[in-house]
């Protein structure tokens, strides 16, 4: 295996200085994993540079030593995407937390890679601007790693994904090279978008190390309605109802009594009504008079369904506490239970309700526990199914129940991740969604960046072929070792 | 030399005028035939045929917005790059591959506002039809003749880009032919949100069919608002005046237009969304302009789109802070110049026509040129023609693209067509490394 010698450990050192390099076991032993917890592996070293000229300087050094290089932002990521590969490096991003520029007049930010989400939309509020993709996990994760997975949130459904928000991005190549791709006005521009597949590029095409982003000027208007059901099926087809009426919201996303109960008993209580079998958490925002007539008939458009009350609100507090709750949702639901598997795909937006009928019978016929909290205005379903790691038996339950999850969103004209990524975690079912050929063109991407296979090797495109794995029974290719 | 004299698939050619004279073009009739054909010319290619293949829908965008692909142009020559000048083309059409009196149209979901469609299918076809379920596609405009693989693979937007971004980002998944030898391949999904894999169809859109053929290509629709109002201003007395004014509209934020732009003096805005949203947008947007009587109904943005059509043929990109600068630059440098001005102050776009360049060139060299910083300023010409030879010699050297993305770029047309069957794009010239 290769490992750094001591001449390269101290260079890295001299480069990044004591606190960015990590090489005894304990401190290695906290990147073990990220948020997909069933995988684990320890880094040889993790790298923590400050700056792209230090980050594509330890990429030389780490090179030379013949290290393969993970790159990691916060670590929440659920798909195993930053997870180590056993004797490679992590290249971290906690040390690169500047926000570098905010430009009021153009609209855009220009921030290192490890700025923490929330803190973006911090910087920029007193311009009366705002980052658009917020997920959930936005007090925590950093911008490196949404642009790595293209990460959306509840208000993607308006404003989409991290891809229509990058305008540019600094990448250290595998050589070590730092290249600026695209700026504040990428529009028209050289060549090939190159951003395109940079975004979403999981980590496996080079560190990127800054980050221009688009910025939206601040609402006029905000209004946040919750919508009260009896039952989760009629909480789905009202959302059905409100897309095929192309109602234009920013956000609709739907929470489950389990949820419900998870979050109220925890300190993220935001007043959800315990007498509801799901909720739909809108939020409208625009001008004043969009606001009151879209907030009207998505009202209206709920109590056809059979919501049995709706409630409004544009008080700034009260609708961060009804967000507080929401994001927090996966973290309250981690409370009451040891381990959570957080599904992650998409559902054409006409079929909500079998889709996730298909989730509840699946995870019931299992004996497994089942939450549901997803954007459903997305059509991005997050069944969560709680386990306990050290039973066997249970981890295999639950990975069973998500395989066919997957199986029927893919059937249905779906898709196997709407926003966590590939990582490790889908990387055989790559094969329920594409053949062989369409995964030869992903590899020609990968290696026309990445020509020695250097960045997150073993990730995303399965290592065996599709046609070799669909010899294999279902059921054996969940391979995962708890 | 034609396309049929070194081809032994049986493929219809026709004659189909480009640029002024009468070239044949392949009209493949299915993708197994298309991808046939791409074997011969891999096949006459390594016998060491010299010509380039390059794809086109009708052929209407062809000139202009890719300029690339019009034969007397071949950018980015100096830098080495294998130049498609004068080499035979071989045109090969995707709209043979929708069978006569179909519509192209693969699934339309209103439920779900997306649509998958094939390349070939007629942009017209496919606006009616989904205007149908209340539903539109972004660009904007009625652009006739166009086809959808021929709008996404040139990369085209238009004026509704204000709301909507550019049309890459509509785009949710595709079907590629490329020049592998590899079958098709699929890339996305149809459904609106799916970060399966890598985005691959963002790289073919705009890629001017230099990486593959587009089959099939999925997008999110835009809802047709319940109201929407086109306003245009009286003629201001300076294209930088009625700048001035779009952009404080801008700065405002009063208003959420889906289009604001200036086209010769004048200040055209577009209002859509509610009912009442517009009709309070418009009263705030009256009290501000001095303008004509406001054009309501569904085809404003239309409307709008066909104010702005043009053919640029010198693109200079910026930011919206220096929009004013380079409007007053130009209009103190060429006076006159207003009527050949478009300018679109949020994407910080200006742009010039062939008649507004060609009576400006020497102004264009003498002042304005110089006055605009490279890295703050892009300028970009788009006329293929003799008369801008030197304009283009100078806008090569002024702008470079990073070594490595050049880099990258090159690996990635070699690997989706190592015999180098199809036309290359347009490369800017690679910065030199610092010695
Ligand atoms: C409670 C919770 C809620 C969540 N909610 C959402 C949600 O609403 N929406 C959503 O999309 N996701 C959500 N996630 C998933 C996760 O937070 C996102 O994927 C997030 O963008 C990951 O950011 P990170 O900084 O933690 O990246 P990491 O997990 O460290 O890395 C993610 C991937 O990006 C790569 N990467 C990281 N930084 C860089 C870089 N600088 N250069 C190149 N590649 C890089 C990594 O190699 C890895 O493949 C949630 C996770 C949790 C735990």
């Amino acid at each position: 295996m290769p490992s750094l010698n001591r001449a390269q450990l101290r260079e890295l050192t001299r480069i990044v200085g004591d606190r960015g390099v990590r090489s005894d076991a304990g401190a290695r032993s906290a990147y073990e994993s990220d948020g997909f917890m069933l995988e684990r592996a320890t880094p040889e070293v993790v790298v923590l540079p400050r700056t792209t000229e230090e980050a594509a300087a330890a990429v030389r050094i780490l090179r030379d030593a013949g290290l393969v290089i993970v790159p990691r932002g916060a670590g929440t990521g659920l798909s195993g995407g930053a997870r180590p590969i056993a004797g490679g490096a992590i290249l971290g991003t906690a040390r690169m937390r500047d926000v570098l520029e905010v430009n009021e007049t153009d609209r855009y930010a220009r921030v290192q890679a490890g700025v923490v989400n929330v803190h973006l939309t911090s910087a920029c509020a007193s311009a009366g601007l705002f980052y658009a993709p917020d997920p959930s996990s936005q007090t925590a994760c950093t911008i490196g790693g949404n642009v790595g997975n293209n990460s959306g949130g509840p208000h993607g459904f308006r404003y989409g994904s991290t891809t229509r928000h990058v305008l540019g991005l600094t990448l250290v190549d595998s050589e070590g090279e730092i290249t600026r791709i695209g700026g504040p006005f990428p529009d028209p521009r050289f060549g090939y978008d190159l951003l395109g597949p940079l975004v979403g590029s999981e980590g496996m095409l080079g560190l990127v190390t800054e980050v221009t982003v688009r910025l939206l000027p601040q609402p006029r208007c905000v209004e946040t309605l919750l919508c009260l059901f009896e039952d989760l099926d009629a909480c789905c087809d009202a959302v059905s109802e409100m897309i095929a009426r192309r109602l234009e919201p920013s956000a609709i996303e739907i929470l489950d009594r389990l949820t419900i109960e998870a979050v109220e008993a925890s300190v993220l209580r935001a007043g959800y009504p315990s007498n509801a079998e799901a909720v739909l958490l809108i939020e409208v925002d625009g001008g004043a008079d969009e606001v009151a007539s879209t907030s009207e008939d998505l009202i209206a458009v709920a109590t056809e369904f059979g919501a049995f009350d709706s409630r409004r609100t544009t008080d700034p507090v009260e609708r961060k506490k009804l967000w507080t709750g929401r994001k927090g949702a996966f973290g309250a639901m981690g409370r009451i239970a040891p381990d959570l598997y957080v599904a992650d795909v998409v559902a054409p937006r006409t079929r909500l309700r079998e889709i996730v009928r298909v989730a509840a019978a699946a995870c019931e016929e299992r004996g497994l526990r089942l939450a549901n909290v997803f954007h459903a205005g997305d059509g991005n379903l997050h069944p969560n199914i709680s386990y306990d790691r050290r039973n066997a038996d249970e981890v295999r339950r639950v990975l069973e129940a998500g395989e066919i999850i997957m199986q029927a969103c893919v059937d249905a004209g779906g898709s196997l991740t709407g926003e966590h990524g590939v990582g490790v975690e889908k990387q055989k079912e790559m094969c329920m969604f594409f053949n062989d050929e369409d995964l030869d063109a992903m590899k020609a991407l990968k290696s026309a960046f990445d020509p020695v296979g250097f960045w997150n090797p073993g990730k995303m495109i399965p290592v065996r072929g599709c046609r070799e794995i669909h010899t294999k029974p279902l059921g054996d290719s969940v391979g995962v070792t708890p | 030399m034609t396309t049929s004299s070194f081809l032994d698939t049986a493929v219809e050619v026709a004659e189909i005028e480009i640029h002024g004279t009468s070239s044949p073009v392949a009209l493949p009739r299915t993708e197994a035939e298309l991808m046939a054909l791409l074997a011969d010319l891999r096949r006459a290619r390594e016998a060491g045929s010299d010509f380039r293949a390059a794809f086109l829908g009708r052929g209407s965008a062809i000139g202009w917005c890719a300029p690339s692909l019009a034969g007397s142009f071949s950018g980015g020559s100096s830098s080495g790059e294998a130049a498609n000048n004068g080499r035979a083309t071989v045109w090969i059409s995707t709209r043979s591959l929708v069978p006569d009196g179909a519509t192209g149209i693969v699934e339309y979901v209103p439920g779900d506002g997306t649509l998958t469609a094939q390349a070939g299918a007629s942009i017209e076809t496919l606006r009616a039809a989904v205007r149908e379920g209340g539903h539109r596609i972004t660009p904007a405009g009625p652009r006739s003749g166009s086809t959808l693989g021929g709008i996404l693979a040139s990369g085209i937007s238009s004026v509704d880009r204000y709301a909507f971004g550019p049309a890459r980002h509509h785009v949710l998944g595709m079907r590629i032919q490329d020049a592998s030898g590899r079958g098709p391949t699929r890339t996305g999904g149809r459904l609106v949100k799916n970060v399966t894999g890598f985005d691959l169809h963002r790289l073919h859109a705009g890629a001017r069919g230099t990486l593959g053929a587009i089959l099939e290509a999925s997008l999110r629709l835009a809802p047709v608002p319940e109201a929407e109002v086109h306003v245009t201003s009286t003629p201001f007395s300076s294209a930088a005046e009625a700048t001035a004014a779009g952009l404080e509209l801008r700065a405002s934020r009063m208003l959420q237009p889906r289009a604001l732009f200036v086209r010769d003096r004048i200040l055209h805005l577009v209002l859509g969304g509610r009912a009442r949203q517009v009709h309070v947008e418009l009263t705030a947007a009256l009290e501000h302009l001095d303008a004509a009587a406001p054009h309501h109904g569904e085809d404003a943005l239309d409307r709008a789109v066909d104010a702005a059509r043009r053919k640029s043929a010198l693109i200079i990109a910026t930011a919206p802070s220096e929009v004013m600068t380079v409007v007053e630059h130009i209009e103190r440098a060429l006076p006159g110049s207003a009527a050949g001005l478009h300018i679109e102050p949020d994407a910080a776009l200006v742009e010039m026509d062939s008649e507004g360049l060609r009576a400006s060139l020497h102004g264009l060299f003498e002042s304005v040129l110089p006055a605009l910083d490279p890295s703050a300023v892009h300028v970009s010409l788009r006329d293929p023609s003799a008369d801008f030879a030197q304009l283009r010699d100078v806008l090569r050297d002024r702008h470079v693209a990073p070594r490595a993305a050049s880099e990258w770029m090159r690996r990635l047309q070699s690997s989706f067509d190592p015999a180098g069957v199809l036309r290359s794009p347009d490369f800017p010239p690679q910065e030199v490394p610092a010695s």
